[in-house]
């Protein structure tokens, strides 16, 4: 195969509609081989359409699909070389593991050597050697997974497609799978896409994260240019804890930009002081008064009203307590600026000129 | 607590008094009357050619019926339930019509479509004349298993179509792209799924068969060549004399049977559909 290797499996122009339903409008991108890559966005947001478009259990209206190299568009499922697992992972609930996981090769109609050498070779990549002979109703969440992840690779597919791989997962061991998912898949060196709603589930998988919404791609991107740079208002919005504010320009640092109607602000952006705690950039802050505290485990997360903004901020517990009702200084350090297309992130310009201050 | 203790025994009591009082209490008493005059009028008054030729005619429409409408609710379980197509909720509310239509209205529907003033009469005869045969569907054969698969259409269907809307079509999909041809698909991943609930199906099909009354009754009119048992214990009961009375409930017997029979099968069969899957 003589493709780029930057383009291993790609979508351009595609549309799809059902109905009187636009799942995708205009959708583009390259995904390079040996990615794992998040379709990440809201319910409805035409993610779970890409993920089927790929696999050819739907066909869109208009537009090319390429697999390795391939377009695919009028190559059945079963010739596109990609594994599927599915939310509910679809296991085959009257055969044992062994069978489900053979059922591909077993249909292709492979040497039954070859299958059974296959076959335990996966059991053991996956961890499940032991559970061979179990029908799927006998195993936990997380065992299932793990079947359903064997079965799809088990014909050496050259594309893994997973259609919200931890929906059905205790989040109790959903960390440990997704590490362990991780793992095994950077192992087996296979092109990955997975489709989520969960934004931490897709910063902690993937390599990188195609932002879905309303149709359409907002943004593709590693999970640090996203969270980071966002490039649309709704990306903005939609990662971290974002809370939107009108009138950004009576925070002190911040001025009113042309166009610019509203501002997005994370917990990450702010921070937060006793009324009587000496810091350099005094100059910089705000005073704000406690709504809300909420013991968070390992932080302490806090409801902030400075004059008609109400806004979250995050403390580690260790450092000092706050109390409802108690007066603050609150140093808002950046904020994402937001027109109805455009978005940029601002520094604080008081904090700027202290700074220069006390240098 | 103690309120709820007390409610809960009146409800179970009633259940139990509702079902000895109205099912049990009657089939015992057919089973003793048709006893009531020995047992070797018992054994003539269920060998009679008459009770013979109605025994047989009821298990081969019984038959018939269970093998068209279990073949069709199969194929139209499966087209409904896996294909995505105009007029589909239209097409199940189609099929639930002989649940609610009364079995003598389909029965005399049958009579003005293929009676001698039924537009349906002309094609017969014309085929019949092709053929140089002499078909006929109303008084005859056909016409019994016509009405008998009408009334149990529905039973199948609506067993399997049930499991498949449980189900999904994961798992049929899973296989397909797995590179499963249909035939393989089917018998593979599909047939596993819905086979108790066919099974169960084909059992409500077969009782439902067997006891029909009205749409054959419309449709049958010669004692001893198209009378099913039911239509023969009617006969048997018209007839008014106290032998005749006996030997009806001698030949109802036969019909209790072998509706306890698909009884304890259904039970078993419910049972495993409760449990498929696991």
């Amino acid at each position: 195969m003589e493709e780029r290797a930057s383009q291993y499996v790609a979508m351009e122009g595609i549309f799809k509609q059902f109905g009187n339903y636009e799942a995708s409008k205009d959708v583009n991108f390259h995904i390079a081989e040996g990615k794992i890559v998040a379709l990440l966005g809201p319910s409805g947001s035409g993610k779970t359409t890409i993920l089927r478009m790929l696999a050819g259990l739907e066909h869109p209206d208009q537009g090319d699909i390429y697999i390795a190299g391939q377009r695919v568009n009028s190559i059945v499922p079963a010739k596109r070389g990609i594994g599927f697992v599915f939310q509910n992972y679809a296991l085959f609930r009257h055969m044992t593991v062994f069978d489900n996981i053979a059922f591909g090769l077993t249909v292709q109609k492979e040497d039954p050597k070859a299958i059974e050498k296959r076959v335990l070779e996966l059991l053991d990549l996956v961890g499940l050697a032991n559970l061979q002979d179990r029908y799927p109703g006998e195993l936990s969440g997380g065992q299932r997974q793990r079947v359903a992840f064997a079965r799809a690779l088990a014909p050496r597919p050259n594309v893994l497609l997973l259609d919200e791989p931890f929906a059905a997962i205790d989040a109790k061991v959903k960390h440990e799978l997704r590490q362990w998912l991780k793992a095994t898949i950077k192992k087996s060196g296979i092109t990955s896409i997975f489709v989520t709603h969960d934004q931490e589930e897709a910063v902690e998988l993937a390599d990188e994260i195609i932002v879905t919404n309303n149709g359409r791609i907002e943004q593709m991107g590693t999970p640090e240019e996203i969270y980071g740079e966002p490039a649309t208002p709704f990306v903005a919005g939609f990662m971290g804890k974002a809370k939107g504010i009108m009138h950004y320009e009576t925070l002190t640092g911040f001025e009113r930009e042309e166009g610019f109607e509203w501002a997005i602000i994370r917990p990450e952006f702010v921070a937060v002081f006793k009324a009587d705690a000496d810091h350099e950039d005094r100059s910089a802050v705000e005073q704000g008064v406690v709504e809300a505290v909420a013991f968070q485990g390992t932080r302490l997360s806090m409801r902030i009203r400075i004059g008609e903004h109400l806004i979250e901020a995050e403390q580690p517990i260790e450092a000092a307590s706050f109390e409802v009702g108690e007066t603050v200084q609150v140093l808002i350090y950046r904020l994402f600026l937001c027109s109805n297309t455009d978005v940029h992130i601002v520094k604080n310009k008081a904090l700027e000129s202290g700074q220069v201050f006390y240098i | 607590m103690k309120q709820s203790k007390l409610v809960e025994y009146s409800l179970i009591t009633l259940g139990f008094l509702f079902v000895i009082l109205m099912l049990v209490f009657p089939l015992v008493t057919v089973v003793v009357s048709s006893l009531a005059q020995g047992w070797d009028f018992y054994i003539k008054a269920i060998t009679t050619p008459y009770v013979l030729s109605a025994l047989g005619l009821t298990l081969v429409a019984a038959l018939v019926a269970v093998l068209v409408s279990g073949l069709f609710g199969l194929c139209a379980a499966y087209s409904i339930g896996k294909f995505d197509f105009k007029g589909k909720q239209f097409l199940m509310t189609l099929i639930d019509v002989p649940f609610s239509i009364s079995p003598v209205i389909a029965g005399l529907a049958f009579i003005m479509v293929f009676g001698r003033i039924g537009w349906g009469y002309g094609i017969l005869d014309s085929l019949n004349q092709w053929l140089g045969t002499n078909w006929r569907v109303v008084f005859a054969l056909p016409g019994v298993f016509l009405a008998t698969i009408f009334v149990t259409l529905p039973f199948v269907f609506r067993e399997v179509i049930g499991v498949m809307h449980t189900r999904g079509r994961e798992e049929e999909e899973a296989a397909v792209l797995m590179g499963a041809s249909g035939m393989t698909v089917f018998w593979k991943i599909t047939f596993p799924q819905i086979k108790w609930g066919f099974l169960y199906g084909v059992l409500l099909c077969a009782a439902r068969a067997l006891g029909e009354f009205g749409a054959v009754a419309a449709l049958s009119k010669a004692r001893g060549s198209t009378f099913t048992l039911p239509l023969e214990i009617d006969a048997l009961y018209m007839s008014g004399s106290a032998t005749g009375v006996t030997a009806a409930f001698a030949a109802s017997s036969v019909l209790v049977i072998l509706s306890i029979l698909l009884l304890v099968l259904r039970a078993y069969v419910e049972h495993r559909v409760g449990h498929a899957g696991d």
